[in-house]
């Protein structure tokens, strides 16, 4: 119960923090305590080994597009104005709300224990909140990194396959290459 | 040996390595295109077990190929779309290498096609989302112009695509549930909700289109027109697995007039959006919307006549996009992307890409003696006994449109008063001749190559009743 309550405290702080943060090196971290918080949910009704395949792949991804922003040299972040980050910050508080508002309902039709829907949910609308407000190429790959963490927490409470658990390890590692390549992570002399 | 080993896993490992020697584009364009005609052609030489040897040339396969408990399972049903595929692009890899047109769809397509069939034939068909997922990954760099920004088209592209994932899975997780026990009908509800928005994302419908326009905006028509032209046939192939796959979807009358609201609402916005679009490129897409509204209507009407019939629309759709990016190739040439006012007298300089462009336009729309007439013919009759409105609708788009690519034909054929000289080479005239000529040709005699595209959906067997 206390863990539970940690870690849901933990991810509404986390995905307030990746909304307001601009360096990507700051986005990183908060990506990678995301996996972490996603893994600490998942090990809980999951073997270790499967949901160590998770928080490893999610791990994984994270290393390449950092390792491409690092070659680089980029740091990306445009200057943001106070009043535009309160606005984020305003905007994942409404979904906070939101949220904890529809999760009893919801509870309903999805039978998942409430720190999984309301952590899986709090992750999955704030990848959507960061997709509609940034424009980047490797923002739109870090949007989509905390909206599938997000999915991943509701999805796994309700399916245990194998089977999935590696192809949505591929998937999350094909998207952090995509987001590298598209980075110019790989690009020599030019080349692409 | 499996059939899935031969049409998906060896095209898949084939184009894996084959994007190390990409810089050799002439030698890995022909090597794309011997295997992808030798897939297709395998079609024809292969029986499915527990079939027996009839012709000393019969190769006998085994339909399925496990992995980890789950199956892909490439019956005869499935062949005649692996055929389809395959040939396909062999053919767009073939004009691609005649018109220099470099893109990573060689060798990157034989890699799409696999999981695209990989998609359409794994059981349970629920994890057919998470490949629809990795080919969609696949994509983004075949449809990425060579050292450019990517766009905001492509960012869409992404997130629309991926979003449908999500939804896809949780309906599919509402869905089994189903296969057991009856469900009720709120989950029943909730269950279509979830698999309508996935759906929706996957198939570009209004207002989740907007990726497609912006990317046929930047993107030279033959790199990757190939991706927008076959997703979304897959996708719609895969709404009718989903439809044919569970009892409790299929009897609720819900879903058919949700399909054919979207359908109509792709007809017309593609309609609408393609007549007052100046950029050829753009209109393109739009039309590509268009000609998948028309395949929705058409399942929509849930007999199976309709359903037949919306796997015949799929044949006008893949020659029509094919005739319509290599005319606008070949028109390209000097400026682009070209605009309808640039097409001016354009068939003094180009002949046979304007008169490509504009056979391809009037087809879209469904005149007579065109490959697009026999299809959609059955298509408002079809819908006039459902909806009285939807044809009305259809019609009246479709009749918009011809006036107005009536019009292009038009200022295509304007005198000119100066001399301009032939900008197509040989070798381009007797591509679009000879692409002209079997259009033109099903087009006056639509029976048999149509009725071949039935098999589309022979594999739906609860669907066709």
């Amino acid at each position: 119960m206390i863990v539970d309550s940690i870690l849901m405290a933990s991810t509404i702080t986390v995905s307030g923090v990746i909304m307001v943060v601009n360096g990507w090196k700051w986005r990183m971290a908060c990506l990678s305590i995301f996996q972490l918080i996603a893994f600490l949910l998942v090990v809980q009704i999951w073997p270790v080994a499967l949901a160590a395949v998770k928080l490893i792949a999610g791990w994984i991804g994270i290393t390449v597009i950092s390792a491409a922003m690092v070659r680089m040299e980029r740091e990306s972040e445009t200057p943001q104005n106070r009043s535009f980050r309160l606005y984020k910050l305003a905007m994942s508080g409404l979904t906070w709300i939101a949220i904890l508002v529809l999760v009893p309902r919801l509870n309903i039709w999805l039978p998942i224990s409430f720190p999984y829907l309301f952590s899986g949910l709090v992750f999955f609308l704030c990848g959507f909140l960061f997709l509609s407000i940034h424009e980047e190429m490797i923002e739109t790959i870090i949007g989509l990194y905390i909206l599938l963490a997000g999915f991943d927490i509701i999805y796994s409470s309700l399916e245990g396959s194998a089977l999935v658990t590696g192809v949505y390890a591929v998937i999350l590692i094909s998207i952090s290459i995509l987001g590298a390549y598209l980075q110019g992570g790989f690009s020599s002399g030019g080349e692409v | 040996m499996s059939a899935p080993i031969i049409w998906v896993i060896i095209p898949a490992i084939a184009s894996i390595l084959l994007f190390f020697f990409r810089k050799k584009s002439d030698l890995i364009s022909l090597f794309q295109t011997g295997t992808c005609f030798l897939l297709a052609g395998l079609n024809y030489l292969v029986k499915f077990e527990p079939a027996v040897r009839s012709r000393w040339f019969d190769i006998i396969l085994s339909p399925e190929l496990e992995l980890l408990g789950r199956s892909l399972t490439l019956t005869a049903n499935y062949s005649f779309i692996s055929g389809v595929l395959y040939g396909f692009l062999g053919i767009w890899t073939l004009i691609q290498f005649f018109t220099k047109e470099k893109s990573l769809l060689t060798p990157l397509g034989l890699l799409f096609n696999a999981l695209m069939l990989a998609a359409l034939t794994v059981e349970p068909f629920l994890y057919s989302a998470l490949i629809i997922e990795a080919a969609v990954i696949i994509c983004v760099p075949i449809l990425m112009e060579k050292k450019e920004i990517p766009t905001a088209g492509l960012s869409r592209f992404l997130i629309f695509l991926t979003l449908g994932m999500p939804f896809i899975l949780l309906a599919g997780w509402f869905l089994a549930g189903g296969e057991i026990s009856p469900i009720n009908e709120e989950q029943l509800l909730l269950a279509t909700l979830l698999l309508g928005l996935g759906f929706i994302f996957w198939l570009a419908v209004f207002p989740f289109h907007t990726w497609m326009p912006l990317i046929s905006e930047k993107m030279k028509p033959l790199k990757g027109l190939y991706i927008l032209v076959i997703l979304p046939v897959v996708v719609y192939l895969l709404l009718l697995k989903y439809l044919d796959g569970f009892v409790w979807l299929r009897d609720y009358a819900l879903i058919f007039d949700s399909i054919r609201v979207f359908g109509l609402i792709m007809v017309v916005s593609g309609c609408i959006w393609a007549i007052f679009q100046t950029n050829l490129r753009k209109m393109i897409s739009y039309l590509l919307i268009c000609s998948l509204g028309t395949m929705l209507l058409s399942a929509s009407v849930n007999s199976n006549e309709g359903f037949l019939n919306g796997a015949l629309l799929i044949f006008p759709r893949l020659a029509i996009f094919l005739l319509a990016a290599v005319a606008i190739s070949l028109l390209e040439k000097k400026e682009s992307p070209l605009t309808i006012y640039q097409l001016k007298s354009a068939y003094f300089h180009t002949p046979l890409g304007s008169l490509g462009l504009i056979v391809a336009l009037i087809s879209m729309t469904g005149m007579p003696l065109t490959i697009g007439f026999a299809p959609m013919l059955v298509l408002y009759r079809l819908l006039f006994d459902v909806s009285h409105i939807a044809v009305i609708l259809v019609l009246v788009s479709m009749a918009w449109m011809t006036i107005s690519f009536l019009r292009i034909a038009y200022q295509v054929f304007l005198p000119t008063e100066f001399d301009s000289a032939d900008r197509e080479t040989l070798t381009e005239k007797i591509l679009m001749a000879v692409l002209l000529g079997v259009i033109l040709l099903i087009g006056i005699f639509p029976g048999p190559p149509l009725s071949l595209f039935t098999n589309f959906i022979s594999g739906f067997e609860f669907l066709i009743r």
